[in-house]
C-alpha cells in the first residue's frame, strides 16, 4: 500500500473517531475537542494530497483552517462558559430550549 | 510518492500514536484526560506534517493547536468542569448506538473510495520536496499566501479580529448580567 | 364648442369631489351652489354640443387610452352626434332643474351634502353612458347610474322599506346587466372590438341572422332591467321609497330611459334582427298596457306615476321596436319633461302634507296649492295626450308608426292611451278636487312650496306644453335632427290616414278624461261599487298581477332554500370541515416534524452524518 492511501485512510479513521465522539459524548467540552480532532483529520488529508500533487494550494487551506479553528475555539469556549454561568451544566442534552 | 523504510516505520508509528490520542479523547472518563489525549494527537500530527515537507505547518500546529488551543481547553475545564465528575455512561441509548453504526458505515465507504483511487493520477505541480528543501518551506508558503492568496489571507485576519471582539463581548455581557 | 365637450363630464365630477370631501364643512349653501352650478355649466356645454352636432354624422373625440392589453384596446372617447347630444342635453337640463328643486325639498335633511354628491355622481355616470363611443364605457356608465340609483333609493336607509327597495332595484338590475354584459362579450367575440363605429360598419359583413338576434336579444335583456320592462319592471314601483326629486330625475326622466337610448344607439344591429325588433315592440306594448292597468287601482300617488313611467317606457320600446327610433327619442324627451314635472308636483304635495302620499287621504288640495295644482294639471294633460300638449304629439307619432307596422300594436297602444288618460286624471281629481279627506291638522298646515321649488316646476310646465312642437309631424325637428344618425326611413307621406289617427287618439284621450271626471267627480260612489262588483279583477290589479309573489315563490324562495342549505349544512360541514381538516392535518404534520426538532445538538449531528453517508453512498454506487 503506497503512502498516500495509508495517509488518507489514517485521516479517515481520525475523522471517524472524532465523529463518533461527537455522537456518544455529552460533555460539551469533549464534543468540542472531537470537532478539533475532525478538523485535524481534514488537515492531514490536505497536506498529504499537497505533497502528492506537488502543489502548495492544499497547505494554504490548512493555514486557513488553523486560523478559523483558533477563532472558533475562542468564541466556542466563550459560549460554553457563558452557558455554564447561566445554567451550571456542561451536558449538551440539558441545553435544549430550542426543541420543537 | 515513495517512502524510505525508515519513513514508513515512522509514519506507522506516528499514525498509531495519533489514533491512540484520538481514542483516548472520546473514551476518557475525565475531560482533562480527553484534553491530554487531544494534545498527543496534535503532536503526532505535527510530526507527520514535518515528515511531509510542510515544516512551517508542523510548527504552527504545535504552537496553535498543541499550545494555544489545548491550553484554552484546559482553562475552560478549570473554570467550569474541572472538579465535576464526568457524565454517567458514555453510550446513551439508541442515539449513540445508531451513531456508532453510521460511523462504521462512513469509514467503510471512505476506505472503499480510497482503495478505488487509480494510482497517482492527477495534475503534478512543480513544488517537489527537493524544491522545498532548496528554497525553504516558509519562503514558499509566504510567497504563495501574500501573492496568490492575499485576499483570503487578509480576510482571515478580519475573521480573527471578529473572533477577538466576539470573545470580549461574551465576557462583557457576563459581567453586566452579574452587575444587574 | 365640440372640442370642449369633455367639460360636460368634468363639471359634475368636480362637483362630486368637492361635495364628497368638503361637503360637510362648507355648509348647505355652498354645497347647493357647487352642485347646481356644476350641472348648470354642464348643461350649457351640452347645449353648445347640441347645436354643434346638428347635421353631423358624429365626431369621436378621444380623451385617453383606457385599456390597451394585447389585441384588446379601448379608448376613452366621447361620441358626439345628434343622438348623444340630444340625450345629454335632456339629461343635464332636467337634472339642473331638479337639482334646484332639491335645494328646497331636501333643505331639512341631515345628509344634505351626501345627497348632492350622489346626484352629481349620477349625472356624471349618465353622461358617460350617453357619450360613450364604445360598449365598455357605456357599460361603466350603465353600472354607475345603477349604483347611484341604488344609493338614492336607499337614501333614507333607516327605513327598512327604503333599504329593501334599494336592494331590490340593485338585484333586479343585475339580472338585466348580466344580459347586457353577455351581449357585450358576444360582440367582442365576434368583432374583436367594442367601438360602436367599427361594430356598426362591419356588422353586415360579419354577423349572421342567428348571431345578430342573439346579440340584440341580450342587449334588450339589459334594457328591460334598466328601463323596467316586463319581466324586470318590478323594482321601479318600490324605487319610489327614495326622495321624490330622485324619483323624478332617475326613475322617470333619465336613467330608466337609458334602455331606450341604448336600443336607439344600436339601431344598426336591431334593424338587422327583425325577430328581436318584434320582441321589443311586443314587450313594449304589453308593458305599456299592463302597467297602465295597475296604475288604475294604485292608491299611492308616486306609485301611480311609477306605473305610468313603466307604461310610457313601454311606448318608447314600442316605437324603437317598430323602427321609429326618432319617435322613441322624441317621446323620451317630452316624457322627461312632463313626468319630471308630475313627480315634482307630487313632491310638492308631499312637502305640503308632511309626506302624506296616499291619494285617498288627500283631496281638495286645489284650494291650498293652486300653483302645484296648475302644473300637475299641465303634466297630466301632457301625459294623457290632450291635443296641443307635448305628449299628444310624441304619442301620436308612435301610434302612427305602430299602425303602419301592425294594427294590433296600434290597438294596444290606443287602449293604453285611454287607460293613461283615466288613471292620471283619477289621480288629479282625487288629489286636488272634491272634499278633503286629510287630517285637520295637516290640512291647516298645508302650504305652497317655496320659490326654489316652484320655479323649476313652472319651467318644466312650459316645456311640457311646448316641448311637443319641436317634433310636430310637419316640422319634425327631432326627426330631422336625428336623421344623420338614425337614418330614419321616411314613412310614406301621411295624408288622410294620419289625420284620422290623430283625431282618434285625441278623442280617446278626451274620452278617458271624461270617464275619469264622471267616475271620480260626478259619481264618486261608482268606483267603490265597481271594485266590489269585480272584486277578483280589482284584487288582481291591486296585487299587481301577483308578479312579486310569483318571483318570490319561483326565484327568491328557492334561492333562500339553497342559501339556507349552504349556510346550515354545506358551509359548516363541508367547507369548514375541509378547512378544519386541513388545519388539523398541518397540526399533526407539525407535531410529527416537531419531534425531530428536539433541541438536542447530538441528534442534529446524527442527521448530518446520515446525510453524509447517503451522499457518499450515492457517489459510490453511481
Amino acid at each position: 500500500m503506497d503512502a498516500i492511501r495509508y495517509l488518507l485512510i489514517l485521516s479517515a479513521v481520525l475523522f471517524s473517531i472524532g465523529a463518533a465522539g461527537v455522537l456518544i459524548r455529552r460533555n460539551a467540552l469533549v464534543i468540542f475537542m472531537c470537532i478539533e480532532i475532525m478538523l485535524n483529520a481534514v488537515n492531514l488529508t490536505f497536506i498529504a494530497l499537497s505533497r502528492q500533487l506537488q502543489s502548495l494550494d492544499g497547505q494554504i487551506f490548512v493555514f486557513m483552517v488553523m486560523a478559523v479553528a483558533a477563532a472558533e475555539v475562542a468564541i466556542g469556549l466563550g459560549i460554553i462558559v457563558s452557558i455554564f454561568r447561566h445554567k451550571p451544566t456542561t451536558d449538551v442534552d440539558d441545553v435544549s430550549l430550542l426543541k420543537g | 510518492m515513495t517512502a524510505t523504510p525508515l519513513e514508513t516505520v515512522l509514519f506507522i508509528a506516528f499514525g498509531a500514536v495519533a489514533i491512540a490520542g484520538a481514542l483516548s479523547v472520546i473514551l476518557a472518563r475525565h475531560a482533562v484526560y480527553s484534553a491530554l489525549g487531544m494534545l498527543v494527537n496534535f503532536v503526532a500530527l505535527a510530526a507527520m506534517y514535518i515528515m511531509l515537507s510542510a515544516e512551517f505547518l508542523g510548527i504552527a500546529q504545535l504552537i496553535v493547536y498543541a499550545g494555544a488551543i489545548v491550553v484554552l481547553f484546559l482553562f475552560a475545564l478549570m473554570l467550569i468542569g474541572g472538579r465535576r465528575p464526568a457524565e454517567q455512561g458514555r453510550l446513551t441509548g439508541g442515539l449513540a448506538a445508531a451513531g456508532s453504526a453510521l460511523v462504521v458505515v462512513f469509514l467503510a465507504e471512505i476506505a472503499y473510495l480510497v482503495m478505488r483511487l487509480t494510482g497517482t493520477a492527477g495534475a503534478k505541480g512543480t513544488v517537489t520536496p527537493d524544491v522545498i528543501a532548496q528554497l525553504g518551506h516558509i519562503q514558499l508558503l509566504g510567497a504563495t499566501l501574500l501573492l496568490e492568496y492575499i485576499l483570503p489571507f487578509e480576510l482571515a485576519s478580519v475573521l480573527l479580529l471578529v473572533g477577538i471582539v466576539g470573545a470580549v463581548m461574551l465576557a462583557r455581557a457576563r459581567r453586566q448580567s452579574r452587575q444587574e | 364648442m365640440l372640442a370642449y365637450a369633455w367639460l360636460m363630464l368634468l363639471f359634475p365630477l368636480l362637483g362630486v369631489l368637492i361635495n364628497a370631501f368638503f361637503g360637510r364643512r362648507i355648509g348647505k349653501r355652498a354645497v347647493s351652489w357647487v352642485a347646481c352650478s356644476a350641472i348648470g355649466l354642464s348643461f350649457l356645454v351640452a347645449l353648445g354640443v347640441l347645436m354643434g352636432t346638428a347635421g353631423s354624422t358624429g365626431v369621436e373625440q378621444p380623451l385617453f387610452t383606457w385599456i390597451s392589453a394585447g389585441s384588446f384596446h379601448v379608448e376613452f372617447s366621447l361620441l358626439l352626434d345628434p343622438l348623444s347630444a340630444l340625450m345629454a342635453a335632456v339629461v343635464t337640463g332636467v337634472s339642473f332643474l331638479i337639482h334646484i328643486y332639491s335645494i328646497g325639498y331636501m333643505a331639512e335633511d341631515p345628509r344634505y351634502a351626501r345627497y348632492f354628491t350622489y346626484l352629481n355622481l349620477f349625472v356624471f355616470a349618465m353622461l358617460i353612458l350617453v357619450l360613450a363611443n364604445n360598449y365598455l364605457m357605456m357599460y361603466v356608465g350603465w353600472e354607475g347610474v345603477g349604483l347611484c340609483s341604488y344609493l338614492l333609493i336607499g337614501f333614507w336607509f333607516e327605513r327598512k322599506a327604503a333599504a329593501d327597495a334599494g336592494k331590490k332595484a340593485f338585484i333586479v338590475n343585475r339580472v338585466g346587466d348580466m344580459g347586457f354584459a353577455l351581449g357585450i362579450m358576444l360582440i367582442f367575440a365576434m368583432f374583436g372590438t367594442l367601438q360602436f363605429s367599427e361594430v356598426f360598419r362591419r356588422a353586415p359583413g360579419i354577423l349572421g341572422p342567428a348571431a345578430v338576434t342573439a346579440i340584440t336579444l341580450l342587449l334588450f335583456v339589459g334594457a328591460t332591467g334598466k328601463s323596467a320592462q316586463i319581466p324586470l319592471y318590478i323594482w321601479l314601483p318600490d324605487a319610489m321609497e327614495g326622495p321624490t326629486p330622485v324619483s323624478a330625475l332617475i326613475h322617470a326622466a333619465t336613467m330608466v330611459t337609458a334602455g331606450v337610448y341604448m336600443v336607439a344607439r344600436n339601431h344598426v344591429l336591431f334593424d338587422m334582427a327583425p325577430t328581436t325588433a318584434a320582441v321589443v315592440a311586443s314587450i313594449g306594448a304589453a308593458t305599456a298596457f299592463f302597467a297602465a292597468t295597475m296604475a288604475l287601482v294604485e292608491k299611492d300617488l308616486k306609485r301611480i306615476l311609477a306605473y305610468s313611467t313603466i307604461s310610457q317606457l313601454g311606448y318608447m320600446f314600442l316605437a324603437v321596436g317598430v323602427g321609429a327610433y326618432a319617435a322613441g327619442m322624441f317621446h323620451l324627451t317630452t316624457h322627461a319633461f312632463f313626468k319630471a314635472l308630475l313627480f315634482l308636483a307630487a313632491g310638492s304635495v308631499m312637502h305640503a302634507m308632511a309626506g302624506e302620499i296616499n291619494i285617498q287621504k288627500l283631496g281638495g288640495l286645489r284650494e291650498k296649492l293652486p300653483r302645484t295644482y296648475a302644473v300637475f294639471a299641465v303634466g297630466a294633460a301632457a301625459l294623457a295626450g290632450v291635443p296641443l300638449f307635448s305628449g299628444f304629439f310624441s304619442k301620436d307619432e308612435i301610434l302612427w308608426r305602430a299602425f303602419l307596422h301592425s294594427p294590433v300594436l296600434w290597438l294596444v297602444g290606443l287602449g293604453t292611451a285611454f287607460l293613461t288618460a283615466v288613471y292620471i286624471f283619477r289621480a288629479l281629481f282625487v288629489t286636488f278636487w272634491g272634499e278633503t279627506r286629510a287630517e285637520k291638522k295637516l290640512w291647516e298646515h298645508a302650504h305652497e312650496a317655496p320659490a326654489v321649488m316652484s320655479i323649476p316646476m313652472l319651467i318644466l310646465a312650459v316645456l311640457a306644453v311646448i316641448g311637443g312642437y319641436i317634433g310636430l309631424p310637419r316640422l319634425s325637428l327631432v326627426e330631422g335632427y336625428l336623421e344623420p344618425v338614425l337614418h330614419a326611413e321616411h314613412a310614406a307621406e301621411a295624408g288622410a290616414t294620419e289625420w284620422v289617427l290623430l283625431a282618434v287618439s285625441a278623442l280617446i284621450a278626451l274620452g278617458g278624461i271624461a270617464l275619469a271626471y264622471y267616475l271620480y267627480v260626478v259619481r264618486p260612489a261608482v268606483p267603490a261599487n265597481l271594485s266590489k262588483q269585480f272584486a277578483p279583477l280589482y284584487t288582481l290589479l291591486s296585487r299587481k298581477y301577483y308578479v312579486d309573489e310569483f318571483y318570490m315563490a319561483v326565484v327568491v324562495e328557492p334561492l333562500r332554500q339553497v342559501g339556507r342549505f349552504i349556510a346550515e349544512l354545506f358551509d359548516p360541514r363541508v367547507v369548514d370541515g375541509a378547512v378544519n381538516g386541513l388545519a388539523r392535518l398541518a397540526g399533526v404534520c407539525g407535531e410529527g416534524l416537531g419531534t425531530l426538532q428536539n433541541g438536542r445538538v447530538r441528534s442534529y449531528a446524527l442527521s448530518i452524518l446520515v446525510g453524509v453517508v447517503i451522499i457518499l453512498g450515492y457517489f459510490l454506487l453511481r
